[in-house]
């Protein structure tokens, strides 16, 4: 269930085939995007229980929405735009319960240790850890410190190769807008990652 | 705000960025740019390529469960939203009007005959995922069970019981997949995966060669499934006139199959296409050397590969 592999129907036929009451079509779906959706929730949320949470939003609301798709419409950019907001909301509500940023430095120098540092980290320990582990740490520390506006654009745009135009349809924004935060997006994770690196 | 200014992006790199996206950041396409823009599109791909290296974990198989379960709680928590009292204060009635209420209370009925079969299909679903889970639990146990006694899985019912009437369990017979009541027993899985969702019956392989005791060494082949509809009917005193038929555990729609590596699959049909000889296997029946699928005991299986599941 986990490809496509054997599996022809379309994500559209599926989801009509749903609301017809196929009782497969449903966890065919969420199988086919499992892998895919909950890595994009990851990078953007930057945890994998966060992303978790929000997959299950994602898919309820598909579930609960599924009448209103426009059947002549690709599912995925819809599937995307329903995940995108959730995801925003998510951090909205996230924000509001957090005192402290855990991205903030400990003490008055910027430059110190953040709380985040601090915590416990589900990767491998020092003693095991590999060029590449640090590489990953780094990636993600990059990437989670931008700001979430761009942190989205560029996973949309690069991650999940969507045009411009899927881009806003997703987000619901101007194109222009889209093109001017990616632009910005991408300037600003090569200005953090050269520094971090 | 114009956008060198919002971006501090140079005008180059951002159109070569233009070009990255439309082309989908294939790095091919750096070479069908313009000349000027090539070096920018490089340090960009280049750049971006490390964002690959962003630490994911798969999600566990659980998830789809885990939101199969949250869509149902979901929708229960609606429908008890929905349901409100039949007589409502007499001041609501008089604000709305009479036409109003009955157009509301119309609106509610159609909901609730959109929602009701959606509701119902989640619900299958998630008893299969759910059940599907408890097999796997079960697979884990056989495979536990099997390394601690030399690769052997647990004894099973033989032939002589499958069509036994109904009595067999009250007479002291112990059925075919109360076998596997042993290893919650004896603490290779919980009380619950013998059975489907806790309280299902499941049906068990009966060996049609040794070589199908060894879990080791079985070639990948259903062990354990939802409860055999034919067994069932043939018990009530009912022949059925075709074996293509799938269990009542999940109202005929399919069953999920257990097979001998630890992968559950759900099927639609009781068929395994890939029966030796080209032939299809049917789980519930035996095939017989000349190929016809009987419930006749006497019969020979065809081969060592038959696969019999018996309750």
């Amino acid at each position: 269930m986990e490809s496509r592999a054997g599996d022809v129907r379309s994500d559209e036929s599926l989801l009509r085939m749903h609301l017809e009451g196929a009782a497969d079509a449903f966890p065919t779906l969420l199988g086919r995007y499992k892998n895919e959706l909950h890595g994009f929730l990851t990078k953007f949320l930057g945890s994998s229980t966060a992303a978790d949470d929000v997959f299950q939003e994602t898919f309820l609301q598909v579930h609960l929405s599924a009448a209103t798709f426009d059947q002549t419409r690709k599912f995925k950019p819809w599937l995307y735009t329903i995940a995108a907001n959730k995801a925003r909301d998510f951090h909205r509500k996230r924000k509001r319960r957090m005192m402290a940023s855990l991205e903030a430095p400990i003490g008055k120098n910027p430059e110190s240790a953040t709380l985040l540092d601090m915590l416990a980290s589900d990767q491998e320990q020092p003693d095991t850890q590999s060029e590449t582990a640090d590489q990953q740490a780094l990636v993600k520390r990059v990437l989670d410190g931008l700001p979430d506006h761009h942190r989205e654009v560029i996973l949309l745009g690069y991650f999940q190769r969507m045009s411009y135009q899927q881009v806003a349809d997703v987000l619901a924004i101007p194109l222009g807008t889209v093109k001017s935060r990616l632009h910005a997006a991408v300037a600003l994770f090569s200005k953090h990652w050269r520094k971090a690196s | 705000m114009n956008r060198t200014e919002e971006t501090n992006i140079d005008p180059v790199e951002a159109e070569a960025l233009d070009f990255l996206i439309a082309a989908e950041f294939d790095p091919n396409s750096v070479q069908r740019m313009p000349e000027p823009l090539r070096p920018y599109a490089r340090r960009i791909l280049t750049e971006l390529q490390h964002i690959n290296s962003y630490p994911v974990t798969p999600p566990s198989d659980a998830l789809i469960d885990a939101t199969l379960a949250r869509i149902v709680q979901e929708e229960r928590r609606q429908s008890e939203r929905m349901s409100f009292s039949n007589s409502p204060p007499v001041s609501l009635r008089r604000r709305l009007g009479i036409p109003n209420v009955v157009a509301v209370a119309a609106m509610l009925i159609v909901a609730a005959g959109v929602a009701v079969p959606v509701t119902n299909q989640v619900r299958h679903s998630q008893s299969q995922f759910m059940c599907a889970n408890g097999l796997r639990t079960l697979g884990s146990g056989l495979s536990a069970y099997a390394a601690d006694n030399k690769g052997i899985l647990p004894m099973t019912a033989g032939l002589a019981s499958f069509f036994t009437d109904s009595t067999a369990t009250d007479s002291g017979i112990i059925e075919n997949a109360q076998h596997l009541d042993m290893l919650a027993k004896n603490g290779y899985c919980d009380s619950k995966c013998t059975r489907c969702n806790g309280t299902r019956n499941l049906s068990y392989r009966i060996p049609m060669h040794k070589s199908q005791m060894y879990l080791s060494s079985m070639q990948r082949s259903p062990v354990a499934a939802d409860a055999n509809p034919v067994q069932a009917m043939v018990r009530r005193g009912v022949t059925p006139v075709n074996f293509l038929m799938s269990s009542h555990n999940h109202a005929q729609r399919g069953q999920n199959v257990l097979f001998s590596d630890g992968t559950v699959v759900w099927m639609t049909s009781p068929n395994l296409t890939n029966g030796p000889r080209g032939l299809f296997d049917n789980i519930w029946v035996i095939r017989d050397k000349n190929g016809v699928e009987t419930i006749n005991l006497r019969a020979n299986p065809r081969n060592a590969l038959e696969t019999l599941l018996a309750n």
